[in-house]
């Protein structure tokens, strides 16, 4: 197969985000090409660990800061770079140009802080990113997370995603309902660890990054699925797509949130539209129609969410 | 359909206060700051558009059961707020200062107290907060078990109350992701052990949170509901 550019595989991309507090919000995001590589990524500033504000950053909080500084460093790498992250040394050098950032931001701080303990640390934030280079038959997606925030990929038969949550359980349907204190995030401390993998992709599909805004806020994992494939059915096009999950994801967020979206290898948006609403169909009649009026019944989600799983942890 | 879906917030709140002599002159305020809490929380809450369907506070005021006996530790049911505000804020308004004996009180026996409540653990969306005020360090547990009303079943020593709080890997007798707790306390034994060693825990380091000034508290607050 004749090698294709980066820009010729990926048919659109797109970013949207939401505050929930206006001007206070802690998430970050990137949508990026550089050479024959194309970068999405999210960054979610942890609002709990890391309330601690600031003076020397016009008592903006740790969060808010985090996100923005570890959001520049990825960026920096990126361009300044023309690998992708998926062996120990360029994953040494993202983690170096991380911790920069965390130095210039605890270089500047004389202040003396009385919040301490467990759920207090300097500058936390997830990531959620992907790398994507073209090879002789597609392209290899390479992935890199830390915390909660996810990747995700999309192909007519399901949504699986491809990262495993730093939380109190791997099962996504849980951690939907017991907000897990998170066991892995970025900090100025260090004290993290980037997880790293790689997919290789040839096919008409969708592969985005999301912070927990996204789909934590929905009863189970399939309705983010049926979520999306609600708004690509609706929309007339990638625009108006973007409005739509962006109007979506706001009526049910509690918090910020960050999607930054590929769509791959469809060579118009009706062709990604019939495919979607095929699976869209077939989801409703297999999940949806048996639990979308008995949000109560978690017994009920669960047996639903055991079935789906089976294809949904496939790359986990 | 999937939008028209909301989780919606279960929140307890357990408050402990020192209610020796020595709190007199801060008593007032904490007992203020007490009361405004759980306002306050269900602020911050509705701020970030996040709504608590069910919130119930309980108070412990507590003392020294060496020196005090009878007046060491007095514990309330759940109050549901805000059917029941009337009955929690004459509860919070009766606490008056007295006793103690020396310095350090039975903290870590209240604190007992709080973790065994009998929480909402039914709710899918749930959080459990303890909050303690004090002006001084903790007894070691056991300190006053001569008392006649001290009680059976209590941990036995700091490492057994460290199992009860429990961990990731070990949960203790409270729900590991829904467990907070908020001292504001001095840095003396053991409140410093507990911010050193447990999870989920943030220490404003004050006596009995004096001198709080705004911008910790709502970082405070920030802290516990963006956790949610």
């Amino acid at each position: 197969m004749e090698k294709r550019s980066i820009t010729e595989q990926l048919s659109d991309t797109f970013c949207i985000a939401g505050e929930a507090v206006s001007g206070h919000g802690e998430d970050a995001f990137l949508n990026l090409i550089s050479g024959d590589r194309a970068l999405l990524a999210v960054f979610d500033g942890c609002g709990g660990l890391g309330s601690r504000e600031y003076a020397a950053f016009d008592n903006h909080t740790g969060a808010y800061i985090a996100s923005r500084a570890v959001c520049g460093a990825f960026h920096d790498w990126f361009l300044g770079s023309d690998r992708l992250p998926d062996n120990e040394a360029e994953i040494r050098k993202l983690n170096q140009a991380i911790m920069s950032a965390y130095v210039n931001c605890t270089s500047s701080l004389k202040e003396r802080f009385s919040l301490k303990g467990s759920m207090v640390r300097d500058f936390p934030t997830t990531m959620a990113a992907v790398v994507m280079a073209a090879d002789d038959d597609g392209f290899r997606a390479n992935v890199l997370w830390a915390g909660d925030s996810r990747v995700y990929f999309w192909d007519k038969n399901s949504l699986y995603q491809l990262t495993a949550d730093d939380a109190g359980s791997k099962d996504a349907l849980k951690n939907l309902y017991e907000d897990s204190q998170l066991t892995n995030v970025l900090s100025s401390d260090g004290n993290f660890i980037l997880h790293s993998k790689t997919i290789h992709v040839n096919r008409p599909s969708l592969i985005f990054a999301a912070t927990d805004g996204c789909f934590g806020y929905l009863p189970t994992p399939m309705d983010f699925e049926y979520l999306l494939l609600e708004c690509i059915t609706e929309a007339q096009n990638p625009a108006a797509l973007r409005s739509l999950v962006n109007e979506r994801l706001k009526e049910l967020a509690g918090d910020d949130y960050s999607l930054a979206m590929g769509i791959l290898y469809y060579d118009s948006f009706r062709a990604l539209q019939k495919d979607a609403a095929v699976r869209k169909r077939e989801l409703y009649q297999q999940q949806i129609q048996y639990i979308e009026d008995r949000r109560d019944d978690f017994q009920l989600m669960e047996k639903y969410w055991a079935v789906y799983r089976n294809r949904y942890e496939r790359y986990l | 359909m999937a939008s028209n879906y909301r989780l919606d917030y279960s929140v307890d709140l357990v408050l402990c206060i020192d209610a020796t002599s020595s709190m007199g002159p801060v008593i007032k305020m904490v007992k203020q700051n007490a009361l405004n809490f759980y306002r306050d929380l269900m602020g911050v809450m509705a701020e970030k558009n996040k709504t608590c369907a069910n919130l119930r506070v309980r108070v412990i005021a507590f003392r020294d059961y060496k020196y005090d006996r009878e007046d060491a530790m007095l514990v309330t049911d759940f109050f549901e707020l805000p059917a029941q505000a009337g009955e929690f804020e004459a509860c919070v308004k009766s606490i008056e200062p007295m006793g103690g004996g020396d310095d350090p009180e039975d903290g870590l026996e209240a604190l007992a107290y709080a973790m065994k409540s009998k929480w909402n653990r039914q709710a899918v969306k749930k959080r459990h907060v303890i909050a303690v005020w004090s002006d001084d360090g903790t007894h070691e547990l056991g300190f006053g078990k001569e008392a006649p009303n001290y009680p059976n079943g209590m941990a036995k020593n700091f490492a057994e109350l460290t199992q009860w709080w429990g961990n990731r890997s070990n949960p203790g007798v409270m729900d590991d992701s829904a467990k907070r707790l908020l001292l504001f306390t001095p840095s003396k034994a053991n409140w410093t052990n507990i911010q050193a060693a447990w999870n989920n825990v943030i220490h404003y380091e004050s006596e009995a949170g004096n001198g709080l000034i705004e911008h910790d508290y709502k970082q405070i607050l920030n802290a516990i509901v963006n956790s949610i």
